[in-house]
């Protein structure tokens, strides 16, 4: 209930096992296992529908699973069904994606609202606090509605520090932010939460969110945990091909395909690998040049894409000239000087990623 | 599930849970007590129950009080549908002078009980009132045997003027309706090359149909249940029929049947009512920009004018001015103490009902939000069933067991060696009140329930999450929220409990008037001059709601 429960100096600071959630017989957790290091910010990341909220919600103590413990700071919250501390017991902090501002109070109103355990003059100075902690420190007598998107998500962020939790929870909290704000936003948060070295997980379905955020991602797809790594090792080195297809890592292979593509496409890779299971292939990695003979690879189409061009590139599994094809991508820097429609001969130019079946 | 949770929320949670159970037992007893005072007639045929009145109406008169009641319910639909759907079609679709007044004025019938309409143009259509007089000098007519005049006090006549009062409900829901359909889908039809008829036809009035729906069965269930038009035309209805059986032939055992077969037919008004609003919550889905309304020219703007101007006369206006006229005219009569009093009682009585019917809709709606499951649901339809059971039913069911419990209490009494205490509970307010809240219930049900939808869960969560306990979340986030949701409640029940007419009739206790049964008492002594002033007293208690109304839509 206070503090001193958790202040026994673990690095870990949440632990999860085996957890297990159906709602209405459909499982929505299936065996959730994972932990977070003290001063961590995590990033559940996952198509929608994965159970990634739901996630959030047992371990804030909103949503009571049916097996499995949670351990925070060392103490057991929730244990099958003997023990399920409330969750206003667990001073854990949590961010909405609809940031659930009290709409009929004032924004100091709203971070007052966690800290009855504080008299009345410590009560002001910590919302004066904790608004200049979001940098906005003149909207203490103003309600939600007269403030920005932007503004709101900071009152929330505040509200949720306010009590000073050591965790903090965040529900999609960058979706309803757009473009330039939604950047300069997540690099403030971060840099906040490790000035204060507040432990974190926050859930999202845009990867860019958990590349610019996150110090590690986990991959959440049907309530499993499919990877858990740094954003840049999840995406380049996926280890499954859901992963590989949610992060959109790059072209892949079956061992079977990849035997047609091996000849199709110009290699500096051993040929021998009999393993069963997948390739991926980088679209940056790959070149390519026009061909005049029939090279059973097509350029699709061409689209500008920022950073330079993507290349879309059917490559027919077998000669003859109804055989099925596969689709991959390919990028480049420049524009390609090909017309759309005519062969192509492919090289990659680095060592495809092998994934395990 | 077994889950740790503070005692005292579950303690709190367990006085909540039986008081909502209690409560559902209270809204079920006058059903059950009906059902059980018509079989057991059947069984028993002691002293008591002896009493031939029901199968003498069964032979002789009771087909022709069912044909009454279903020729009214079905005029009263054709009557407010004509009333209603040009005119919202209007209203929504079309930009004319005077649309922000006419849009409102069309609701404004809703305010004028039928019955007062329904003496008013009886005095009005009379041989010897104006209208008859002076068509007589005008032709120099000698007797009625001159000339044929319409009769008002006919089944048809009841219909116009239930209908006139009616609709207003099919004018509302149909009004919403057509200003939520997506201007999107209209113009998709357009540009697929519809006529503006042929969208009507084909894309808004399909759209429309459960608002339709729902309209109709409002004013099917407000018809069935009309006791005091019926009356004042001496028409036998169901309604009639129970009421006399029990104050006329003092059979209650009859009165409990007839009130079963008036239940059957409301039964499936309700069913059709329900299928309806699941479809309209499909429909409602839609989403979409809300539409531009076009101008029209001057010569169809006067043509809906003159339309909705005639309505509106003939619902609102005539019926009003009649009144002032009996108030200044008998301005002696109109102004004596016995207004006052009653005017005080019905005050009291609607007040404590209005009160009491709130604070359940709001333990009911909170217990269902704080502990969802299927059994607080169905605690809640269940305390909202009131709504569909007709005044006089409703009052032969709560009499039932409150005459037994009232004998049962006597003889205790007397046991124990006092006086007989007398008719503690079927002969007092309590009854009365009782009676209000059962069947008032509903609106203020549905007016928390509005409320805990427009709020999201996720203000809960955040409550809980910042170490507020449940009733600090209830208290602090959930009330401050839905104050004007209460408020509305309030004032609704509030209301429909002032205008209330014959379940009053049928319980209010010995030398006791509400303001309603004080007006109609004199209306059916073709005295209402001298009651206008309570008449009008209603009418602007009615116009309340219509003027709140106005002003939150004009807000938004």
């Amino acid at each position: 209930m206070n503090s001193e429960n958790f202040s026994q100096k673990k690095a870990t600071a949440l632990e999860l096992l085996n957890i297990q959630l159906a709602i209405a017989d459909q499982p929505i957790l299936q065996g959730l296992t994972f932990d977070l290091e003290e001063g961590e910010i995590l990033c559940l990341l996952g198509p929608s529908g994965c159970g990634k909220t739901t996630a959030l919600k047992t371990i804030a103590g909103l949503a009571t699973p049916q097996q499995g413990q949670i351990d925070l700071f060392g103490s057991t919250v929730f244990s099958e069904i003997r023990l399920n501390l409330p969750a206003e017991q667990r001073s854990i902090g949590f961010i909405f994606q609809d940031y659930a501002l009290f709409p009929h109070m004032t924004v100091g109103q709203n971070i007052a609202y966690g800290l009855s355990f504080l008299n009345k003059q410590d009560k002001q100075q910590r919302i004066k606090e904790s608004l200049e902690l979001v940098e906005l420190p003149d909207i203490e007598h103003r309600y939600p509605h007269e403030l920005s998107g932007g503004q709101q998500q900071r009152v929330a962020v505040a509200r949720a520090l306010a009590p000073k939790p050591k965790l903090l929870l965040m529900d999609e909290p960058f979706s309803n932010i757009d473009g330039q704000v939604k950047r300069r936003m997540m690099a403030d948060l971060r840099r906040l939460l490790k000035e204060h070295d507040i432990s974190c997980i926050f859930v999202t379905h845009a990867k860019e969110e958990a590349f610019a955020f996150a110090d590690k991602t986990a991959v959440m797809i049907h309530g499993k945990i499919e990877q858990l790594d740094s954003p840049a090792n999840v995406f380049n080195q996926p280890k499954t091909v859901a992963v590989a297809e949610f992060m959109e890592s790059g072209n892949l292979a079956t061992l079977k395909h990849s035997q047609q593509v091996l000849d199709a496409v110009s290699h500096q890779w051993p040929r021998d690998i009999d393993n069963s299971g997948y390739w991926l292939f980088k679209p940056q990695h790959i070149t390519l040049r026009h061909s005049l003979q029939s090279t059973g690879i097509e350029l699709i189409d061409s689209t500008y894409i920022g950073r330079g061009y993507q290349h879309e590139i059917a490559i027919r599994l077998n000669k003859s000239n109804d055989a099925p094809s596969i689709i991959w991508k390919a990028e480049t820097e420049n524009p390609i000087d090909i017309p759309i429609g005519d062969n192509l001969a492919l090289e990659y130019v680095s060592e495809p990623h092998w994934l395990q079946c | 599930m077994n889950v740790k949770t503070h005692t005292g929320s579950r303690n709190a949670g367990l006085i909540l849970s039986i008081i909502t159970a209690i409560f559902c037992g209270i809204m079920l007893m006058p059903i059950i007590a009906l059902l059980y005072e018509s079989a057991s007639s059947f069984f028993i045929s002691d002293s008591l129950y002896s009493d031939d009145t029901f199968s003498d109406l069964a032979d002789t008169v009771l087909w022709d009080y069912i044909k009454n009641s279903l020729t009214i319910v079905f005029g009263s639909l054709l009557f407010a549908c004509f009333f209603a759907i040009a005119p919202a079609w209007w209203c929504a679709q079309y930009e004319f002078v005077g649309r922000r007044y006419l849009q409102w004025m069309m609701v404004f019938p809703l305010a004028i009980p039928a019955y007062i309409s329904a003496y008013i143009y009886t005095d009005a259509l009379d041989y010897a009132g104006p209208i008859q007089s002076s068509l007589r000098h005008l032709f120099s007519w000698q007797s009625p045997s001159d000339y044929w005049f319409i009769d008002i006090r006919s089944r048809w006549g009841a219909s116009l003027m239930l209908g006139l009062a009616l609709s207003p409900y099919i004018y509302l829901l149909l009004r919403n309706s057509f200003e939520q359909g997506s201007q999107s889908l209209s113009q998709a039809a357009q540009l697929m090359g519809a006529s503006p008829r042929k969208i009507f036809w084909t894309i808004h009035l399909p759209l429309a149909r459960p608002a339709l729906a729902i309209g109709c069965t409002l004013v099917a269930m407000e018809s069935l249940a009309d006791y005091g038009t019926v009356q004042l035309f001496a028409i036998s209805t169901l309604t009639t029929a129970i009421y006399d059986s029990w104050l006329v032939y003092g059979s209650l055992a009859s009165a409990a049947k007839i009130s079963c077969l008036t239940l059957l037919f409301v039964i499936l008004l309700v069913a059709f009512e329900k299928n309806s609003r699941r479809k309209q919550q499909h429909f409602d889905s839609r989403g979409g920009k809300s539409h531009e309304k076009i101008n029209v020219s001057k010569l169809k703007a006067s043509f809906i004018w003159l339309f909705c101007g005639l309505v509106f006369s003939l619902g609102f206006l005539i019926p009003l001015i009649t009144l002032m006229g009996y108030c200044l005219d008998y301005w002696l009569e109109n102004i004596n103490t016995d207004i006052l009093r009653h005017s005080q009682s019905t005050f009291l009585l609607a007040v404590t009902a209005a009160f009491i019917a709130t604070l359940l809709a709001v333990i009911f709606n909170s217990q269902q939000r704080f502990s969802p499951s299927a059994k607080n649901q169905s605690k809640l339809s269940l305390s909202s069933l009131g709504y569909a059971i007709p005044g006089t039913v409703l009052a032969i069911g709560i009499l039932i067991p409150l005459g037994q419990l009232d004998l049962w209490i006597n003889q205790f009494i007397q046991w124990l060696g006092f006086d007989k205490v007398g008719l503690i509970l079927s002969g007092t307010s309590f009854a009365l009140i009782l009676a209000f809240v059962i069947r008032f219930s509903a609106i203020s049900n549905g007016s928390i329930q509005a409320a805990y939808k427009q709020m999201p869960n996720n203000l809960d969560a955040a409550s809980t999450m910042l170490k507020a306990s449940r009733f600090k979340t209830f208290y602090k986030i959930h009330l401050p929220i839905m104050r004007p949701a209460l408020m509305s409640a309030f004032l609704l029940v509030f209301i429909e409990c002032v205008k209330e007419l014959p379940a009053s009739l049928l319980l209010r206790p010995f030398d006791f008037e509400t303001l309603a049964t004080y007006v109609y008492q004199f209306a059916s002594d073709e005295q209402l001059e001298h009651a206008a002033s309570g008449a009008l007293l209603i009418i602007s208690v009615s116009l309340l709601p219509i003027l709140l109304l106005s002003r939150t839509q004009r807000m938004r």
